[in-house]
């Protein structure tokens, strides 16, 4: 570390400031719940005793205004779309979107050919991070969902330059 | 009481608004045909008569049965514990029909269902709204004819298919 060696105590710790809010972000993850259909009920077992996702640092939240991620677990039907867009739009940045099960992945059972009512994937109205294939998915596998979020939180950029920047205002 | 017993007394008041239905498979007789413009006067006579006395409309259910649409009105008696079902032929491009929402209060909400998803209006329903689907969609779903709309509110309706060398082999 050169000058900076013993020039601080201990309890000191050096990192990269991209590393420490990441770091942060990851391992306070609060999601909104948006139980649609039977998924809406493997991802109550996640928040119960057994699966326990707190101990990912994840807690669900009711307003959608302090929420950082929103499980979309279920079948999205056209009435329901513009009310996901809408609570999607009152989250505040930065945001994450987890898509559950096959109808909210892409219609699945309800799909466009055999459906008139069913939105064909949640990534038509919202951006979506992760998918989480099944009907419905273990509850493991809503973890792991969480897990690859994470991961990637965790390899996102936080300071770059305002030219650099998307156009969601995330990097 | 069976359903020729029910015919008769009603054939006794209606006459020629009411004519029997076989079953088509078993050959049964369980249900009888009404007219439509002498419908209500036919299920206020089911609610009140004392050897009738239909107290509870167990369900009513829309059917597109092709040249015609047809209602079928499922009727219980809680008190003298027996069944009826009333069937009404409605035409396809006029469809009216009188609303039971005075006879049975659960009238409303089955009579919401059909009028939506088949397109039949109830004349003098308290609420006339849709129930399931949004207040601006197009076209009654439940009929044979329908066709599934290409978007809704710019959603594109259909999935792109997956492109090859993103399926399995």
């Amino acid at each position: 570390m050169g000058i900076l060696e013993n020039a601080f105590p201990e309890y000191v710790v050096f990192t990269q400031l991209d590393r420490a809010i990441n770091w942060a972000r990851q391992n306070s993850i609060h999601y909104l719940t948006l139980d649609l259909a039977c998924c809406g009920v493997e991802m109550m077992q996640v928040a119960g005793g057994r699966f326990d996702i707190e101990r990912f640092g994840a807690v669900s939240q009711v307003s959608p205004r302090h929420a950082d991620l929103m499980i979309v677990a279920g079948t999205v039907s056209h009435k329901m779309a513009s009310r996901i867009r809408e609570l999607y739009e009152q989250m505040p940045h930065p945001r994450y979107v987890i898509s559950m099960g096959s109808c909210a992945n892409c219609g699945g059972l309800f799909s466009w050919e055999y459906s008139y009512s069913t939105v064909s994937g949640v990534d038509k109205i919202i951006p979506v991070d992760v998918f989480v294939p099944g009907c419905p998915p273990r509850p493991e596998a809503l973890l792991h969902g969480l897990l690859t979020l994470q991961r990637r939180i965790a390899g996102s950029r936080v300071l770059v330059r305002d030219e650099l920047r998307g156009v969601d205002g995330d990097a | 009481m069976e359903t020729r017993e029910f015919f008769e007394a009603l054939e006794k008041n209606f006459g020629k608004a009411i004519h029997p239905i076989e079953d088509q498979n078993g050959g049964k007789f369980i249900s009888i045909g009404v007219e439509r413009d002498s419908l209500k006067k036919v299920l206020e006579f089911c609610a009140a008569d004392s050897s009738l006395r239909f107290d509870f409309l167990e369900n009513m259910i829309g059917i597109d049965a092709g040249q015609e649409l047809q209602i079928i009105y499922r009727l219980v008696s809680l008190s003298l514990v027996h069944t009826l079902n009333l069937k009404v032929s409605v035409d396809r491009h006029s469809p009216k029909m009188p609303s039971a929402h005075e006879t049975w209060k659960a009238a409303i909400y089955y009579e919401l269902e059909i009028a939506e998803m088949l397109g039949i209006s109830f004349q003098g329903h308290p609420e006339p709204r849709k129930l399931l689907l949004p207040e601006d969609w197009q076209g009654f779903p439940l009929r044979k004819d329908y066709t599934f709309p290409e978007e809704y509110h710019s959603i594109e309706h259909r999935r792109a298919p997956l492109r090859k060398e993103h399926t399995r082999p």
